[in-house]
């Protein structure tokens, strides 16, 4: 079975976060900047995505299952499409998401959370943002084990066909989830309490980033901004 | 022997209204191994909540000899390490060394003060291999033992436990003890399962109702029938069975 985080090992996953962020971001910026009649400049692009992905060594079912969010925001441009929506408008938003979002892909498949964490500190992201996405990040699995747990003991005692009438239950039930998860919030803050924290949240960072980051960095940046230039009309 | 933990006289009014605490006094001394026991609703979590001043009320607390206050809790936290019931609680890094590096950071080591601390912590209790694991990839047990080393970490001399066989199967439960058995620092453990208190304490308190009912040597206390019966308790099977074959 593949990680659900991590499909893949390969050189990029040694390298620094930073440098994967920044070259996340940067991708983004460079898809951005594009205009609509640039189709060289999508196809350059999109042959460098398939590049990284390839270094990266995403399996292409993994890969695939992460795009599948994407579609149904395609299917909404499609009927505007149909609606008389102007194609152009609709192959740029199209491009620009797809590629885009292979990107956060690409980051996530390469870098564990707790690294990239660690790299939106060291970027000086707010503390407050960080901390949250680390809490969020231990705790998903928890409340959707919670919720998984309460809907199963609603359905033993509720098995029959669910209508609208039962929505109120679905209300109630979500109700207690709440209350449990803030049950939970408390006592969290209680354990970190009792291990000295004192309103500053610190963490240990391992990453250091050396020449072949850097490299790697200006090499990929410079690339971006040659594709973007080269292209522009 | 020198005192760890003294309490005196203490009382604790949760905010509705209802005492939870009536008056324990209570003095362990450093090295021993106690067992609070008594049914659901004593009072047992309260009291332990006292021991490192998360929870505060009428009366006093002294570890190892300093009184609990608002200023000297960083101190008194790492005297007093607490292993919560739920491991979810306990855990809430991203990554195991994380997590249990975290105590030490708070302490004020240095990155790698902590993180030596943190990978010895996990050594004893096995569960280096998980270093850059994410706690919900572990298993109940094996979060439990990581839950331990957060604490163990902070090198605390007192160690507080609540309910820490809950949940776990016979195995997981087995190696826990053991476990526990094998820390030589003092411990206070909060449980229903008797026949834990009787293998990992030679000390037992019984407490209902926000009260110290019976206080004193496990084997004893544990085999007491009639006040085993009184507050909700049992005669662990393992001394039942000597009773009916002396």
């Amino acid at each position: 079975m593949i990680d659900w985080f991590q499909p893949s090992q390969s050189w990029l996953t040694r390298l620094d976060s930073r440098t994967k962020l920044l070259m996340f971001l940067a991708y983004v910026l460079a898809v951005l900047s594009t205009k609509p009649q640039m189709q060289t400049a999508w196809m350059t692009l999109s042959g460098l995505l398939v590049v990284m992905i390839f270094a990266a060594r995403i399996p292409l079912r993994w890969l695939l299952t992460r795009f599948t969010p994407v579609l149904p925001f395609i299917g909404l441009g499609a009927i505007g499409l149909l609606l008389g929506g102007s194609k152009e408008t609709f192959a740029q938003v199209t491009v620009k998401m797809v590629l885009c979002v292979g990107a956060a892909i690409w980051l996530s498949a390469t870098t564990p959370f707790a690294q990239l964490l660690d790299g939106l500190r060291k970027l000086k992201v707010p503390t407050l943002l960080t901390v949250m996405l680390s809490f969020m990040f231990r705790y998903l699995f928890v409340l959707i084990e919670e919720a998984a747990r309460m809907s199963r003991a609603y359905q033993s005692r509720c098995p029959r066909k669910q209508t609208l009438k039962d929505a109120t239950n679905i209300g109630r039930l979500t109700g207690a989830l709440m209350l449990r998860t803030y049950n939970r919030a408390e006592r969290i803050y209680l354990a970190m309490l009792s291990r000295g924290f004192d309103g500053e949240f610190r963490t240990i960072s391992l990453q250091r980033m050396n020449f072949a980051d850097i490299a790697l960095l200006c090499g990929f940046v410079g690339l971006l901004i040659f594709i973007v230039a080269a292209f522009r009309q | 022997m020198q005192e760890a933990i003294r309490v005196e006289d203490l009382h604790y009014r949760y905010p509705d209204g209802t005492w939870a605490l009536k008056g324990i006094s209570l003095k362990i001394a450093e090295g021993e191994s106690v067992a609070i026991v008594g049914p659901n609703g004593a009072g047992k979590t309260t009291l332990l909540l006292h021991l490192n001043g998360i929870l505060s009320g009428e009366g006093k607390v002294f570890v190892f000899g300093e009184e609990v206050t608002k200023r000297n809790l960083l101190k008194v936290r790492q005297l007093v390490g607490f292993v919560f019931q739920d491991p979810d609680d306990q855990l809430f890094m991203p990554t195991v060394l994380e997590d249990v590096a975290f105590g030490p950071l708070n302490l004020g080591f240095s990155q790698d003060e902590a993180i030596k601390r943190a990978i010895d912590a996990l050594d004893k209790v096995g569960m280096t291999h998980a270093l850059n694991r994410s706690p919900h990839q572990l298993s109940f047990g094996e979060r439990k033992r990581v839950a331990i080393a957060t604490v163990l970490a902070m090198q605390p001399k007192v160690l507080v436990l609540d309910e820490p066989t809950a949940n776990l199967d016979p195995r997981s439960r087995r190696q826990l003890i053991s476990l526990l058995n094998q820390l030589s620092v003092t411990k206070v453990v909060a449980t229903h399962d008797l026949d834990a208190a009787l293998r990992l304490c030679e000390r037992v308190v019984v407490m209902d109702g926000g009260q110290v009912v019976a206080d004193g040597d496990a084997q004893s206390i544990l085999s007491d029938a009639n006040l085993m019966e009184a507050h909700g308790l049992e005669v662990p099977p393992s001394l039942a069975a000597l009773q009916t074959h002396p």
